[in-house]
């Protein structure tokens, strides 16, 4: 009978507990709940198992499941309460135009933190969303499975190469390019399996033959190629895989070459030698486009920036000899970079505001995608400014010699300013070539 | 421990290679780079005008006296023309970025001769020797001078090379009330930057030149003029290669309104590198304006205002502003301009500095028919 009663405490109790437990997590809702979908939207595209996140840049941790999460719960709280997290650097003036932004609303960082303070419960599974999945997850492409994917040949990065930016040239089997070419209205880059060393990685198509090379710095940066033409962009961390807008498309002559143009951070010493194999998964436009994409860049390769100085601008400008479809901006450059503008001059001499980004992150390099293509007309004047910080402070927390004056050249401790845009020129059908 | 007699030896050629040292005269020199094209002239500052073995072939600024002295050796590395004389020099190979191999540049270079005679003042252009010299060797070509007298008096020899167009450049010459002129000309474009050194050690090594590059790099798309004065402070200018009179910019020109600054949509703002400080008519531009450090060399952007009683210069502290970025409330100061109509309507934006005076010198600017220049004085 004293058993019993014993039983009957202690059952009582636990249905106590368990009521404030659950009390508890009404209050501060579930993972399952309340938790995951925030997390499925707005983290997951990044933090996905290693090895098959974006581009294979990869984020530091899966956050695809409770028992993945649960250990980062508080890391998460504090960085989404602080805006760190997800990472969007452009400023509020741009708001709503960029198909790619990132962001929590209040109410999305009050329901993960109050996740967080009420011990970060699991929940019912049965009340959360099904798994996310993302393109084809077998093969690891974000996008979905490529029509045709170009792989790099393999490519050893010696041991005593350090900051070695590398320009690589692999030629397209001319199977998956029948007709004399096929159109494709998007890409995606993967820079392959040490992803973690890619600083950033830059691609294009040429008609040259077959060759393997490697430029020690020597040799064009990203911007003249795109001057060149027949580039495809760049990736680094951050850059999600897009389309092109609906309408646009690619051009790849049969014959073609893929430029792989990458820029690998190690240190030099035995042993640190290792192999990489990018590639590039391409699909196919099924349907003849209207506008023919290109990427170009707006630059500056004369400049000086000062030893021990803050809040350096550099600026650079074009102007538009036709009217353009804007489809992409992506501000680019190293170390000191901080922050970036684009400004748009219209022919009346009106002044737009086209990307701010007050707080660049060198390692944070966001292309921007507008949800729709934006005209500038014939004459518009774009200018875009940089600002750069080569102070000692500085220097010791990202680690560079402020005690350098420098300007343009590949190195990250040498700088850049480059502003790059993905554009279609004038209202004009495809013609089947390119341009 | 080293003994007495060789601590001795040691401070006895430590005071020897010392007076050498301050006896040597650092060759001052003036350098334009048009189209990824370089020409240099050099001399020293050691040919004084009062010096007597001088005097006689100075001594009459209207009628020369016969006589030639060595004044500068002119250095370039594409062929170019003074005159009726072509110094040729072989074109690189075309660059071929990555494995291919790079070209290595071909220099030409000459002692030039400042010779009077009765028919008048000319250049003598002869093989370049070293050591002292009383009359050219090898003269390969002459060179006939236009000879004006001035007001400000050069106690030393100058020369300076002022950019007139995409081609060209006037040599100038000044020594005591003398200033000779004669236009130089680059005769064969060059299309891309040659490589000055074998890139296959970098590749295995890894280490090369920022520097170089970042050079390089910026003139693919800038022309410079420098002034170097001696072993001391440089002077140099940087400006957008290629603006035309046919040009959108320079329409600009023609029709900008008064006080507003002359805009480029093709280039960065013209940039004025100092390493000393200058003096601008009431306008003192300082070294550090942009650096973080005291002694750090300055930096402006130089901008063109076009003003009710004629043209000003307005020097800003943003040295790397694209040219439609003009931004007043980094203004350091302006100054009025000098203004020239000239007959060549067809020239090509330039800017450049020439000393004009040990102490003294020019900036001028030039654009089609148009010439600017503003006085400045060096400050020690």
């Amino acid at each position: 009978m004293r058993c019993l009663r014993v039983f009957a405490i202690v059952a009582l109790l636990g249905v106590l507990a368990q009521s404030a437990a659950y009390a508890g997590a009404e209050a501060g809702g579930t993972f399952y709940e309340n938790v995951l979908p925030i997390l499925q939207e707005n983290c997951q595209s990044c933090h996905r198992p290693a090895g098959q996140n974006i581009t294979g840049i990869v984020a530091p941790m899966s956050l695809m499941t409770y028992e993945e999460a649960r250990p980062w719960a508080r890391g998460i709280a504090r960085k989404v309460e602080t805006r760190e997290m997800p990472p969007w650097y452009a400023s509020e003036h741009t708001d709503g135009l960029f198909s790619n932004e990132r962001g929590l609303t209040d109410a999305e960082i009050e329901t993960i933190t109050a996740w967080v303070n009420a011990g970060a419960p699991a929940g019912e599974r049965d009340a959360g969303p099904a798994p996310r999945t993302f393109g084809d997850e077998e093969e690891g492409w974000f996008l979905g499975r490529p029509d045709f994917v170009v792989e790099m040949e393999r490519y050893t990065i010696p041991d005593d190469a350090y900051d070695l930016q590398a320009t690589i040239r692999t030629k397209i089997d001319d199977a998956v390019l029948p007709d004399g070419g096929v159109w494709v209205r998007g890409w995606e880059f993967r820079v392959g399996e040490t992803g973690d060393r890619v600083h950033h990685f830059c691609a294009g198509i040429e008609d040259k033959d077959t060759i393997v090379e490697v430029d020690a710095g020597q040799g064009e940066d990203e911007g003249e190629a795109a001057d060149r033409g027949g580039s495809l962009g760049c990736v680094s961390s951050g850059t999600e895989g897009k389309l092109l807008p609906d309408g646009w498309g690619f051009f790849i002559p049969t014959g073609s070459t893929a430029r792989y143009s990458i820029h690998f951070n190690k240190e030099p010493g035995p042993g640190t030698s290792f192999d990489n194999q990018a590639s590039m998964g391409f699909f196919l436009s099924h349907e003849p486009p209207k506008y023919t994409f290109k990427n170009d860049s707006i630059g500056n390769r004369g400049f000086m920036i000062p030893a021990h100085r803050k809040d350096y601008r550099v600026g650079a400008g074009r102007m538009l000899e036709r009217d353009t479809y804007v489809a992409n901006l992506w501000p680019h450059a190293h170390f000191r970079g901080t922050a970036a503008r684009y400004t748009a001059t219209y022919p009346d001499g009106t002044q737009e505001l086209l990307l701010d980004v007050p707080n660049w992150q060198q390692h944070w390099q966001e292309t921007y995608w507008y949800k729709e293509p934006k005209l500038l007309p014939k004459g518009t004047m774009i200018d875009v400014s940089f600002w750069y910080d080569n102070t000692s402070e500085n220097g010791l927390r990202i680690g560079f010699d402020a005690d350098r004056s420098l300007g343009h050249a590949p190195r990250t401790n040498d700088e850049m300013m480059l502003g790059f845009l993905g554009y279609a020129e004038e209202v004009e059908p495809a013609t089947g070539t390119q341009n | 421990m080293l003994d007495y007699h060789s601590r001795q030896l040691i401070v006895i050629l430590s005071l020897t290679l010392l007076g050498l040292s301050v006896t040597v005269e650092a060759q001052y020199s003036s350098e334009v780079v048009l189209d990824l094209r370089t020409l240099t002239v050099e001399y020293t500052p050691a040919l004084r005008a009062d010096d007597p073995s001088h005097q006689m072939l100075l001594s009459d600024p209207s009628e020369p006296k016969a006589g030639h002295v060595r004044v500068a050796q002119i250095e370039t590395d594409a062929s170019i023309r003074m005159a009726g004389v072509e110094i040729a020099v072989e074109e690189p190979d075309a660059v071929v970025t990555g494995s291919s191999a790079m070209s290595e540049l071909r220099l030409a270079r000459y002692d030039l001769w400042l010779t009077g005679s009765s028919n008048g003042w000319r250049l003598d252009v002869a093989d370049s020797q070293g050591g002292p010299l009383t009359a050219p060797s090898s003269i390969f070509g002459t060179v006939p001078l236009t000879h004006t007298t001035v007001t400000a008096n050069s106690p030393t020899f100058i020369a300076g090379l002022v950019p007139t167009g995409s081609d060209q450049a006037r040599l100038l010459l000044r020594w005591g009330r003398h200033e000779w002129t004669t236009e130089v000309q680059f005769l064969i474009p060059r299309e891309s930057r040659p490589r000055q050194r074998d890139p296959l050690g970098d590749q295995r090594t890894f280490e090369f030149d920022s520097a170089e590059i970042q050079r390089s790099n910026r003139l693919t798309r800038r022309n410079t003029a420098t002034v170097q004065l001696g072993n001391g402070p440089r002077l140099m200018v940087v400006y957008g290669r290629n603006m035309q009179v046919e040009d959108r910019d320079f329409a600009h020109l023609v029709s900008v309104e008064t006080d507003m600054v002359v805009t480029t949509t093709a280039s960065a703002v013209i940039r004025f590198d100092i390493d000393v400080p200058l003096q601008f008519g009431e306008v003192t531009l300082n070294t550090g304006n942009v650096g973080g450090l005291r002694d750090s060399p300055g930096g402006y952007g130089v901008w063109l205002r076009r003003a009710a009683e004629g043209w000003r210069l307005v020097f800003n502290d943003e040295p790397d502003a694209w040219g439609t970025q003009h931004d007043p409330s980094f203004d350091a100061g302006e100054v009025s301009l000098d203004y020239l109509q000239g007959d060549d309507s067809s020239r090509a934006l330039s800017a450049s500095v020439v000393m004009t005076t040990p102490d003294q010198g020019r900036f001028v600017l030039i654009w089609g028919p148009h010439e600017w220049s503003a006085n400045f004085t060096v400050l020690s």
